[in-house]
């Protein structure tokens, strides 16, 4: 056991190599140290704060027992992302088979838990109003987007991370993080500002639905007339 | 198809995007949740701990189950656990370092593939320190019971601790690992209760068509099993 203070001093490295070597203590202050950044990325990514708190859970599991398979090439901060996004997509791939879940019922819980912190320490209510709504409008577009799609915006345009970092953390090329990130947006952007009022971010389709059909009053189209008796 | 959003459109939605980050502090319950299920990691790694001796007791259980007769074995090959019952213990616990959990709902997805997404973020070694006993019951009880699982959890635990029911406590997925064969809860996710200084387990049985699930309290302290209670949960209000 190590002496508090010398813990918190120790760096990510340092503290998983201690837990390897039994260190009680050391995976709970490495595992403490990335808690809040690691939650955001569940919440966002899972898009719900249960789904999002089983998967950090699972996550802590899996990384707390399989720590020796840490590589040691990437950063432990990394490595860590990796494993609660791909638990967070676990999980999400398992609650699309349980049930086709469209928006969770509690949406205003969902937008507010986490994700209430704000520049402003105290916004017009009006403000507030708006502002919330506008988020819980981002997330609920979010959720509609692939799993993989809305793992890469989470990480590269809430969370700031480099497109190289996500790659890594995702497990994948650079070209396919940038590919997801533009389908993303491109998705959202039509979800997102297509109907906002006083303003029209696209042309209109170019294959516009045909006028409907007028009917015809011309008599031989009719229905034949049943003749008098 | 659509026109391309703009350069504009694109940096909007990259703004409305960094303004909906979830920027405050994990929930209190959150926290508090992860801390339990650390100190039970933690507990699980120390050979003094209980657990262990839980662990101990199932195998010793399983040994001799193994030997009973053929009738068993039969029951279990009909719910395919044969390998984890009669086998050495060794290849189920391979089969389930394979990944770190593999929930009910993955199984009956048919997922069930020996690499998922979940490991990408390991290397395919040998995990330090293993709990010993999580092999055989990794699937049903290292994954974080679902809403739905929880809801009936705390159901049963209410009809349970209704009148004259003596104190019913709720381990915690973690320490399920010594209970129960596997021929028992082949299609239940196991959650282990302690009534009254009796270790017990709750089957969470699939969700009926109707949204309805039958849970069982079984003792699995003694050989076979005894199911000594049985609740049937109703739908959740928010499937209707």
């Amino acid at each position: 056991m190590t002496d508090p203070a010398q813990q918190t001093e120790r760096s990510d490295r340092e503290l998983l190599a201690a837990h390897l070597e039994g260190d009680s203590e050391a995976f709970g202050v490495l595992f403490a140290r990335h808690r809040d950044r690691l939650w955001a990325v569940a919440l966002r990514t899972c898009g719900h704060p249960e789904d999002a708190a089983d998967a950090l859970q699972e996550a802590l599991i899996s990384a707390f027992r399989r720590a020796g398979s840490f590589r040691g090439d990437a950063q432990v901060t990394t490595w860590l992302h990796r494993v609660v996004v791909n638990a967070c997509l676990d999980r999400i791939r398992a609650n699309k088979v349980r049930a086709a879940e469209a928006l969770p019922d509690d949406l205003e819980e969902w937008a507010g838990r986490g994700s209430l912190g704000t520049t402003d320490p105290e916004p017009r209510p009006d403000e507030a109003a708006e502002a919330a709504e506008r988020r819980t409008a981002v997330l609920a577009a979010l959720g509609t987007l692939p799993e993989e799609q809305r793992a890469a915006l989470v990480l590269v345009d809430m969370e700031g991370y480099s497109v190289a970092e996500v790659a890594e953390i995702l497990d994948c090329a650079p070209g396919t993080v940038k590919s997801r990130c533009a389908r993303g947006r491109a998705r959202l952007a039509a979800l997102l500002l297509e109907h906002r009022p006083g303003e029209r971010r696209h042309a209109p389709p170019r294959n516009q639905a045909p006028a409907p059909s007028v009917p015809s009053m011309d008599p031989a189209r009719a229905p034949p007339v049943e003749p008098a008796p | 198809m659509p026109d391309q959003p703009s350069d504009d459109d694109l940096a909007e939605v990259r703004r409305l995007l960094r303004a909906a980050r979830a920027e405050g502090p994990a929930p209190d319950d959150v926290v508090a949740r992860l801390d339990e299920t650390l100190a039970t990691l933690v507990a699980e790694r120390s050979p003094a701990e209980p657990v262990d001796e839980l662990v101990a007791r199932r195998a010793k259980r399983r040994r001799v189950i193994a030997g009973a007769g053929l009738v068993a074995a039969a029951t279990v090959v009909a719910a395919g656990f044969l390998g984890q019952l009669v086998g050495s213990g060794d290849e189920a616990d391979r089969a389930s370092d394979d990944r770190p959990a593999l929930s009910l709902d993955e199984q009956e997805a048919g997922q069930a593939e020996a690499s998922t997404p979940g490991d990408a973020g390991m290397d395919k070694g040998t995990p330090l320190r293993e709990a010993p006993a999580a092999s055989e019951y990794a699937a049903r009880s290292d994954k974080p019971l679902n809403r739905d699982e929880r809801r009936a959890v705390r159901y049963t635990l209410e009809r349970l601790t209704t009148g004259h029911t003596p104190q019913t406590d709720l381990l915690g997925s973690l320490s399920t690992v010594a209970f129960c064969p596997a021929g028992v809860a082949d299609d239940a996710v196991v959650v282990p209760i302690q009534v009254a200084g009796s270790l017990q387990a709750l089957l969470l049985r699939p969700l009926e068509s109707d949204g309805s699930r039958k849970v069982e309290v079984v003792d699995c302290s003694v050989d076979p099993p005894v199911t000594t209670d049985s609740v049937t949960v109703p739908p959740s209000p928010s499937r209707k």
